[in-house]
């Protein structure tokens, strides 16, 4: 059965797996914590139910706002979809459009996204609203080095700064893949996911004044405003969890041509690799206890001392 | 010659263990005396015996004693012998006044003997990282030698002294492991490949020609810096004054006046090694830099001191400093007169340190201003001590002045006036306030008119006994001596030394 | 380790090791809880030991079999051993004082691995192969670490545990640069650590029941 897809065709795929599965993987980590933590758990789908609530919802808008403050979900939600298109979320070789930008293109989306929300929040004059993009200006401040420093590693290992470059450097130098510095790259990336993701130890995402950061900026958004931020939410989560999956921890199992088959092997393997990794991270989030503000520096310092040593810890061998 | 290496061992080793086990403390007091009378009388034969010969090789090469060798180990051997008589009359005033127990009396008689086991095994190893380990070891050893009487002064000055040195160790042996590694990457010499697989500094000597220059030239920083913690140099002198301090008299007088020289004789056979793989140039140029360094910091230390035993820390680390300057300086005067001034150093150092210590059971304290008319209360003592500074600061005649003058000499002579007019400058300063503080305490008058009442309880009047006297006055005539007149053996000797080191 | 040529996994392996020493440090430097401290050691000392056993089973030779069998027995076991069994002892709870944040510290224990890699470079970079260049480098950072444990942390046992990371640092590059260093002088080293953290030991021992605690920051009496 020798049916090839349009690559066209496959792009557009890509971007429907990352809007249809990103709630799911939400739902399966919320629901693993709540299991771990010896509780029934609302259903997997419960984002689904959510999304679908808040669309149906009238959308109340705050007179003093500005145009910000309605621009601002659809250009997180477009960032997404964006981003989407520059990641190897299925294939293993770049698809129409994946060569816009390269991580640093990525990691500028993320930031636009975050800069939107951030300015909205701000825009109506909330004292939550201040406070929460406040907060979450002093984090990315924070992980911002860091990121910067993973980027810097995977170029040095894949003399380029392309996603589709590095997975499959990492593919054909096995040794690469064991090296020290692609290990603390990893690290340095995954604390960065957590922090990124409203996990502990930094957990932005609770509805309690004196810690909430996520919630605080999204506060005064409702219906299908709402929806759209909380769905943008999810793909962020969604996004991170492939760039850390398919680039840097696993990059096997993705299509290597345009097959349906491989097409259907490559959401299999990746909705799989997802739970086992949304496993680990429910794991973590209930091991661990939520650290004071004034000390996520020292968490951030940890990541930023990991990337650091990617660096040097690098040097070609001529593998 | 086996067995007199071995007795000259065991003597220290055997006598400490008496010590402890047999528990008599006349006894401890006279088998220590005795066996440090022995290494004396064996290191002096070493030398007569060294007259004649190059050198003495024992055990596959593992130990060897050379002139040089053989003169550190008659410098610690004197300071050995001075030290354990002082220590009989030490100990007893220790006893009658700190209240210390017999356990800690024992404990100290068998650390004095390790300790001077250490300093004598160090010169005769040929290995350079089994002596950096050896210097370890009396670092161990003196450290709870300095903890003798346990007060928080004393913890805190062994506890310094501990780690600070200890970590200088291990600089050094980083270093010893670069010249390891020197002597392993293939170097070229007129065209002949070497490979040297030897921590020897009989067979890195001989062939450093092979080593890496790159790699001998950061490895005799290290070493510098290492074992100049261990010898006092600026900035790594800190632990000195304070371990010199709060130990007693007798081992104040070991550190200062053996163990320095000890480690100085490690740094010039690394000297010797770097000198002649890179030229003399640069390792004379790093001594010289750290010896200008350490003679100003100890100077500045003098003048400050407001207690006796530091003032002759700080003391110890400025003739440290000009130790390291004549090495620096080098050729035949500075390298003589440097070596010279490690004698002269042994010799003067325990006559101020016994002193001290004889003051600090007269007056109870070490506070400089507290102490009074000393000539009054202990007029034989205060007689020595005078003398004893005379020759400490370098007034002729005596051995210090001789070695300070060669060093000059030889800094005139190079044309570094430069060094010369900042030496000359720092030795009137350290002449001037060693000797105006000694003045106040022996001459100066008290306004406690108490100190010249007969029936004072606090303080008696007279001198304690000979034990006490004699290890002052032994060194002093012995400085004395050497000031005015310089034996040709010692002379040949010295010579052959400076021709071991700068060859 | 010089002129040796290892296979390509064999290389890998010992990169890695040497990044998880290296990491360890950085895990000592930014941990709060003594206890944690000196595991963390141990399990550094446990590394060290792997790699050593790893280049003798490359060069064959019963030296280094030795000296990884020592390291295991003294730095790995009963070093840790006397320091916890000293802290059970006496019961110590104590946080660690630390004169500089966690933050801060970290970021200067960077600084000085940074400062090693670029000596190793200066250093040594034109005569050996690029894997030794890097465990080097880290056995230098260590020695930089270790020294500025020393100098940040005021407790005994952690300057001591200072003490022991500098060791460490100087074996690992003696290791892997120099595998052929005579046994006799690994041997004293080892047995110089045992006489050096017994004395270290017994020192602060005493100065717990003189003083009453273990902090060294009250050691400032002795001045100028």
């Amino acid at each position: 059965m020798n049916i090839y897809l349009n690559s066209t065709l496959f792009q557009v795929f890509q971007i429907a797996t990352v809007l249809a599965f990103s709630p799911l993987i939400s739902g399966f980590i919320n629901k693993v914590e709540e299991i771990i933590q010896g509780k029934r758990g609302p259903s997997i789908l419960q984002p689904y139910y959510d999304l679908y609530k808040l669309f149906h919802k009238e959308i109340i808008i705050s007179k003093d706002s500005s145009f910000v403050f309605r621009f601002a979900p659809f250009v997180s939600f477009i960032s997404m979809i964006l981003i989407t298109m520059l990641i190897p979320v299925l294939t293993a070789y770049p698809l129409p459009l994946g060569f816009m930008g390269d991580m640093l293109g990525g990691a500028f989306l993320f930031s636009l996204s975050s800069f939107f929300i951030n300015i909205a929040s701000l825009d109506k004059g909330t004292s939550y609203g201040g406070l929460g993009s406040s907060r979450a200006t002093v984090l990315a401040i924070l992980s911002e080095p860091t990121l910067i420093l993973v980027f810097v590693g995977v170029a040095l290992i894949a003399k380029s700064t392309l996603p589709y470059v590095m997975l499959n450097t990492i593919i054909s130098h096995l040794p690469l893949y064991f090296s020290p510095s692609h290990f603390l790259i990893i690290a340095a990336f995954f604390l960065l996911f957590l922090a990124d993701t409203d996990r502990r130890p930094i957990n932005a995402s609770t509805h309690v004044e004196m810690s909430m950061i996520e919630e605080a900026r999204i506060l005064d958004y409702s219906g299908p405003y709402l929806a759209l931020l909380k769905w943008s939410g999810y793909m962020k989560q969604f996004l991170l969890l492939v760039i850390f999956l398919n680039v840097l921890v696993f990059p096997w199992g993705l299509a290597i041509n345009h097959s349906p088959i491989s097409l259907i092997i490559a959401i299999a393997t990746l909705i799989f690799k997802m739970f086992i990794i949304g496993i680990i991270a429910a794991v973590i989030d209930t091991s661990i206890s939520r650290l004071r503000f004034f000390r996520y520096q020292e968490y951030f310092a940890a990541a930023f001392v990991l990337s650091v040593l990617a660096i040097m810890t690098f040097q070609y061998k001529g593998f | 010659m086996k067995i007199i290496v071995l007795i000259f061992l065991l003597l220290p080793l055997i006598s400490g263990i008496a010590a402890l086990i047999f528990r008599n403390k006349r006894f401890a007091e006279y088998i220590t005396f005795i066996s440090s009378a022995g290494t004396l009388v064996i290191s002096i034969y070493y030398l007569l015996f060294l007259l004649h010969f190059h050198s003495i090789t024992l055990l596959n090469n593992a130990i060897i004693i050379d002139k040089f060798s053989a003169y550190i180990i008659l410098l610690v051997a004197i300071v050995y012998f001075l030290s354990s008589m002082y220590s009989i009359s030490y100990m007893r005033f220790a006893i009658k006044n700190e209240g210390l127990t017999d356990n800690e009396f024992f404990r100290y008689y068998l650390l004095i003997n390790l300790f001077a086991l250490t300093m004598l095994v160090a010169p005769i190893l040929n290995n350079l990282a089994l002596y950096l380990i050896d210097i370890e070891l009396t670092t161990v050893t003196s450290s709870f030698l300095v903890i003798t009487e346990i007060t928080e002064k004393s913890i805190e000055a062994a506890w310094k002294y501990i780690v600070i040195v200890s970590s200088g160790i291990s600089i050094a042996i980083l270093g010893t492991v670069l010249f390891y590694l020197a002597g392993n990457i293939h170097g070229i010499h007129h065209g002949i490949y070497g490979i040297i697989s030897s921590l020897d500094w009989t067979v890195l000597s001989a062939h450093a020609v092979y080593l890496n220059k790159d790699l001998v030239k950061i490895a005799f920083i290290l070493i510098v810096i290492g074992l100049g913690t261990k010898v006092g140099l600026a900035p790594m002198h800190t632990w000195l004054p304070d371990a010199h301090s709060e130990a007693p008299a007798p081992i104040s007088t070991m550190l200062s006046a053996s163990l320095l020289n000890t480690a100085m004789y490690g740094i010039m056979r690394y000297f010797n090694i770097a000198g002649k793989n890179l030229g003399f140039n640069y390792p004379q140029e790093i001594m010289i830099i750290i010896g200008l360094f350490t003679i100003f910091i100890g100077v500045m230390g003098i003048i400050n001191q407001k207690t006796t035993k530091r003032l002759f820390a700080y003391s110890s680390i400025e003739h440290m400093g000009i130790i390291s300057l004549g090495f620096g300086l080098g050729g035949v005067f500075g390298t003589f007169g440097a070596l010279f001034q490690m004698l002269a150093h042994s010799l003067s150092k325990p006559i101020m340190f016994y002193g001290s210590g004889n003051l600090l059971h007269k007056y109870k304290t070490k506070d400089i201003k507290a102490i009074k008319g000393v000539i009054y209360t202990m007029p034989k003592t205060a007689f020595l001590y005078v003398a004893g500074a005379l020759t400490l600061v370098g007034a002729p005649p005596s051995a210090v002045f001789i070695g300070e003058f060669l060093i000059l000499l030889e800094s005139f002579k190079k044309g570094d006036y430069f060094i010369s007019v900042i030496l000359i400058i720092l030795l009137i300063s350290a002449f001037i306030a060693i000797l105006a503080k000694i003045n106040s305490m022996i001459f100066g008058v008290s306004n406690d008119e108490s100190i010249y009442d007969i029936n004072n309880l606090k303080i008696t009047k007279g001198d304690f006994g000979l034990a006490s006297l004699m290890p002052m006055a032994i060194p002093l005539i012995l400085t004395i001596f050497l000031g005015l007149y310089i034996p040709s053996p010692l002379k040949l000797f010295l010579n052959g030394i400076v021709r071991i080191i700068i060859k | 380790m010089l002129g040796l040529v290892l296979p390509v996994y064999l290389d890998v392996t010992i990169d890695l090791l040497t990044a998880f020493i290296l990491l360890l440090s950085f895990v000592m430097l930014s941990s709060k809880w003594i206890s944690f401290y000196i595991h963390a050691y141990g399990i550094q000392s446990f590394l060290i030991f792997i790699l050593t056993l790893i280049l003798g089973i490359e060069t064959h030779s019963v030296d280094l079999y030795l000296v990884a069998l020592l390291t295991l027995i003294v730095r790995c076991l009963i070093v840790p051993y006397m320091l916890l069994n000293m802290m059970k002892k006496f019961n110590i709870k104590e946080e660690i004082n630390l004169s500089i944040k966690i933050p801060a510290s970290i970021i200067t224990g960077l600084v000085l691995t940074v400062f090693g890699y670029f000596l190793i470079f200066k250093l040594i970079h034109n005569f050996v192969p690029d894997i030794i260049i890097n465990s080097a480098a880290i056995a230098l950072s260590l020695v930089f670490i270790g020294f500025f444990m020393i100098i940040s942390r005021y407790t005994t046992i952690t300057q001591i545990l200072g003490l022991l990371v500098i060791e460490n640092g100087i074996f690992l590059f003696s290791v892997i640069l120099t595998p052929t260093l005579p046994l006799i002088v690994e041997l004293v080293v080892l047995f110089d650590i045992l006489v050096t953290v017994t004395a270290m030991l017994i020192l602060s021992m005493v100065m717990k029941i003189k003083t009453g605690s273990f902090s060294t920051s009250m050691l400032n009496r002795l001045v100028g």
